[in-house]
């Protein structure tokens, strides 16, 4: 595929992208920041956010509750501004976030009992990310919704309903869903009337009927993207090449449809919003599923250059033209996609759960970090993690407090307190399973899931078939680093004793030698070198974290924890709340990225290296420890990059790796973009699983990830 | 069998083929005025001071001469420096530090062992590079063999002004060998390097396995068309050539330079311009040769 040319629609697209890059300023504008996802909504008119206003409010200004969510949303979807632009193949962008839109939100002021103040003083103190009263993350399947239409879900509802009619709880949900879907009905009619021609003819359509062609599955999918990125954000897509091949076959078959066009339309849909889709990989006996659409999808993404969420399945039996057409292309557009995740230690870890290996390779990349098993899983994937630098820390203030210093005890202390932590993140995933479906149910998740409408229960609430809860481990390098520096120069070499060590640490190092004791500390064997007792004490921490959920990895009530490595786009946040560590770290700097070693953590900043380290600290149960690889753009000017990179990549999964994130970039461009990031509107940088344009993160945020991508530099 | 390394690099993609783990041997009998590596041309360890880390905290004093604080600032006064790096152990702050480890072969190998599982896959392995990897010749080849015995790749990066028989020694074990060859006249490779040429370039018609010929592009050196054809035309003739790359001159050695005391080396050279580039490549095609430029095959 490689030199694909698409010439028919080159002005078109060329106009769109003009487009989103004028949206992209015109939300810096407004906001300045996100920190996150680019998402491709746009703004709405002033004129709307002055006069919009929710029918159901709290006195607080807030909501809470399934009628009210659902009477809420109907009401926003049906006064929702349309969008249509005549170079698009698709109709609609979408403007709010709903679960933004409560003024004063607190779960505490739910309309019904929500009190968790039992877990209040560990969840402080641990500083935990519990995910109590969060949603979406887990993963719908369109194939559902594309087999059924709008109408088609709407009667399933309606039938539902008369069977549940006694059941209180069934009721109010699926009235509540049927609120939602007449919303979304109204918001795509009231589109279509607004468009010309085809596209009015497609969008009339698809109020009510099931698509047939290409274009109407794109456009069918930008629907419950849009409409469920509304209610609560949600950006899980699905197996996108699977999903649309048989629309693309029969399109070719019938002669409908040439590539290009299929490029086109697939564009659209990406362009509408970079949802997380996988294409590749094993289908459930194990058959390659790369087909023609698979390579068009990447074409279609190599078309944009905008942000794009694809993720590359690589495994044993795989078309390596597509691994290799992805390396392509990420070396080619420098953006940071697709990402590539590594089947055998996926399907391995999500096995050790006891499930089969038909579902193990169901589950598939989706989201930041996360897998899931589109339709039949939920997760809080992403949204609940355990800041070990904070675990760390207590347990550090606890031996220093007790006089009583030895590496073991420190350790043992730190397995004490991880353990107390995550016992307490195990009754707050109960105790949210238990509620969250009186707070906020899943609307839209819940008409693309298995089990939700037939059984008229939320999908947090018993509705689909598996519940494997997500936790992550954040900080692991840092807190690495600080057991290998107390063992190197406090225990081994003996340079400072550990009183003088407690004390310049508990002074952020600004007491008489506190400096230079830091600079001592932070010279000491880092996770990552390969072969020091930093790498040791990763693979150990690693294994604390993975096995000290209690009762076999569940939840008092039963619920399977699935523990990974990860720290989202909150390094910052996790770190403001830690104290200065021995490792060198001062007060308030950021966590380690993910499973990623500390930046500088060798002088060649070798790759393999890195990948390697990676690669040891797996948590070995399906969920990720991703790799979070910085090439410096050097590196695409090497003979054979994509033959060496794909190499880097393969060496990672054989090694165990799950998934890989990667960013080439050239360090003056982002040293000149930090200064002016007006000047780069167009430059993205893929910031943890997500892509992002730099100018939509914050000035704290853009400095970060500048230091983390350039700090090779400082140390060559 | 012990030799002296500056580092061991690990993923480089400049060394040879595929990812590569590179070693750096301490030693080096030519004397490039612009050499990159300054750190490599002493075959004994030297004390690498990096100024911007130091506190002015004057732990490292009073052990012997060499340091003196003065306004606050630290200053070396080589000529006073025993080498015993006592002052290393004393600094808190990483500004001292001791540049160049004697080690075994055996360590050597478990360190180029970390990476075996990349070697293979991107087809690449190990290089021994420096320094001159000649002046160590029995460590080297020591390296060279048990690499191959791994089967591991493994290629030298040399500039073959040693005897016969060294040679003969190191490319036993030796899939590869990367050659630079700094100029086509011997006297004025004499004056820029401190050798004569003779000696490479004999070694370089009897090689038998495959080679890469380089040379450094090093302004008012060997910047000439003239030079450059005449090397290229050398290279085309030569049985095992794989391709001849042109490698640009950078500074970077000058910041290495400084820290080691090695005033006379820390001033950079003027570095090719982009025009230059361009005619030695059109000098260097025109005779045929395969061609790279700074690892990058040149499409004509």
């Amino acid at each position: 595929m490689s030199g694909f040319k698409l010439e028919k629609y080159a002005g078109r697209i060329a106009r769109l992208v003009a487009k989103k890059k004028e949206q992209t300023l015109a939300k810096y504008r407004r906001f300045g920041k996100a920190d996150e996802d680019d998402y491709g909504y746009v703004l709405p008119p002033e004129e709307f956010m002055r006069t919009f206003r929710f029918p159901v409010l709290d006195e607080n200004g807030s909501f809470h509750g399934v009628s009210a969510w659902a009477k809420n949303y109907r009401a926003l979807l049906e006064a929702h501004p349309v969008y249509v632009d005549p170079d698009d193949a698709l109709a609609g962008r979408w403007m709010f976030m709903m679960s933004r839109m409560r003024a004063g939100y607190q779960l505490s002021l739910a309309p019904f009992p929500v009190d968790y103040s039992f877990l209040h003083h560990d969840q402080e103190l641990y500083d935990l990310t519990h995910g109590i009263g969060k949603d979406a993350h887990f993963a719908p399947d369109y194939r559902i919704g594309l087999s059924l239409g709008w109408g088609g879900l709407t009667r399933k509802v309606e039938r539902s309903l008369e069977a549940h009619k006694f059941d209180s709880e069934a009721v109010e949900l699926l009235n509540a869903e049927l609120e939602a879907l007449a919303g979304i009905r109204n918001w795509i009619h009231r589109t279509a009337m607004a468009a010309e021609g085809e596209l009015r003819r497609i969008n009339l359509r698809l109020e009510n009927d099931p698509p047939e062609t290409l274009r109407e599955a794109c456009q069918w999918i930008a629907w419950f993207n849009m409409a469920s990125r509304t209610y609560n954000r949600d950006g899980a897509g699905g197996q996108l090449d699977e999903i649309l091949r048989p629309y693309y076959e029969r399109d070719i078959a019938a002669g409908r449809i040439d590539d290009e066009d299929a490029v086109y339309y697939i564009a659209c849909l990406l362009l509408n919003d970079p949802h997380y889709y996988q294409i590749g990989g094993p289908d459930p006996n194990g058959k390659d599923q790369t087909s023609r659409i698979s390579f068009l999808i990447l074409e279609a993404a190599h078309a944009l250059k905008t942000p794009c969420n694809l993720t590359i399945r690589v495994h044993d039996r795989m078309d390596e033209k597509l691994f290799r057409r992805g390396v392509e292309i990420l070396l080619e557009d420098n953006l940071g996609y697709p990402r590539f995740s590594g089947d055998n230690a996926l399907i391995e870890g999500f096995m050790r759960n006891g499930y089969s290996i038909e579902l193990a390779r169901e589950r598939i990349a989706l989201g930041c970090n996360w897998m899931s098993i589109p339709g039949r899983e939920y997760t809080l994937n992403d949204t609940v993690k355990i800041n070990m630098m904070k675990v760390f820390e207590v347990a550090f203030n606890e031996i220093a407090d007790s006089g009583k210093f030895s590496l073991g005890a420190l350790h043992k202390c730190y397995q004490k307190h991880l353990a107390r932590a995550a016992f307490c993140i195990a009754e707050g995933l109960d105790f949210h399973l238990a509620h969250q479906y009186r707070n906020e149910p899943e609307l839209l998740l819940n008409l693309l899931c298995y089990g939700p409408i037939e059984k008229g229960r939320d999908a947090s609430h018993g509705g689909v078939d598996f519940y494997n809860m997500c936790c992550d481990g954040a900080g692991l390098a840092v807190v690495a680093d600080s057991f290998a520096a107390l063992q190197t120069q406090v225990v081994e070499r003996k340079r400072i004793a550990w009183k003088e060590c407690v004390e310049a640490v508990r002074s952020d190092f600004r007491n008489e030698n506190g400096e230079q004791i830091r600079r001592l500390l932070a010279s000491s064997p880092r996770f990552g070198h390969g072969g020091t007792c930093a790498d040791e004490w990763a693979v150990t921490l690693t294994h604390d974290f993975a096995e000290t959920f209690p009762n076999g990895r569940r939840t008092p009530e039963g619920r399977l924890i699935i523990p990974g490595l990860f720290s989202w786009a909150d390094t910052l946040r996790f770190g403001k709340t830690v104290g200065a560590t021995p490792n060198g770290r001062r007060a308030g700097e950021p966590s380690s990225h993910g499973a990623n070693p500390c930046p500088g953590f060798r002088k060649d900043g070798a790759a393999t290296a890195v990948a390697k380290a990676v690669a040891s600290v797996q948590c070995g149960y399906g969920n990720t420890s991703p790799l979070q690889l910085e090439l410096d753009a050097s590196f695409v000017n090497c003979a054979d990059p994509v033959g060496r990179l794909t190499a880097l990549f393969r060496t990672h999964f054989k090694l165990g790796g799950t998934l890989i994130n990667v960013n080439i970039v050239d360090a003056k461009t982002l040293r000149a973009a930090q200064k002016e990031p007006e000047k780069f509107p167009d430059l993205i940088v893929r910031v943890t699983g997500f892509t992002s344009y730099f100018i939509m993160l914050s000035p704290e945020f853009r400095d970060f990830v500048v230091k983390r991508i350039i700090e090779e530099e400082q140390y060559a | 069998m012990n030799g002296i390394i500056t580092e061991i690099q690990h993923a480089s993609v400049h060394d040879g083929p595929g990812l590569r783990s590179v070693v750096f041997l301490k030693g080096c009998q030519m004397r490039c005025f612009w050499c990159h590596n300054p750190e490599t041309i002493s075959t004994s360890p030297q004390l690498f001071f990096d100024e911007s880390k130091c506190m002015g905290c004057g732990r490292c004093l009073g052990f012997c001469e060499a340091h003196k604080l003065s306004n606050g600032r630290h200053r070396i006064e080589r000529a006073f420096c025993t080498s015993c790096f006592r002052c290393v152990e004393t600094c808190f702050t990483g500004a001292l530090s001791v540049c160049g480890r004697v080690v075994s072969v055996d360590e050597v190998m478990r360190d180029l062992a970390e990476d075996i599982p990349f070697y293979g896959e991107s087809g690449g392995g190990v290089t021994v590079s420096g320094g001159e990897p000649g002046c160590q010749s029995d460590f080297t080849a020591e390296i060279l063999h048990r690499c191959h015995k791994m089967k591991i790749h493994a290629a030298l990066e040399t500039n073959l002004a040693y005897s016969r028989a060294i040679l003969e020694k190191l490319v036993a074990g030796c899939d590869l060998v990367m050659a630079d060859l700094k100029h086509i006249d011997s006297q004025k490779h004499r004056a820029g390097t401190g050798h004569g040429n003779e000696q490479v370039l004999e070694n370089l018609r009897s090689l038998t396995v495959p080679l890469i010929l380089r040379t450094p592009i090093v302004p008012g050196f060997n910047d000439d068309a003239g030079t450059i054809r005449r090397i290229a035309e050398f290279a085309v003739k030569l049985d095992t050539l794989q391709y001849y790359e042109l490698l640009t001159y950078h500074p970077l050695g000058c910041g290495k330079a400084e820290r080691l005391g090695m005033e006379e080396r820390a001033k950079p050279q003027a570095s090719p311009t982009i025009n230059t580039t361009d005619y030695l490549i059109k000098a260097a095609s025109e005779t045929g040769v395969p061609l790279f430029l700074n690892g990058r095959r040149i499409v004509k």
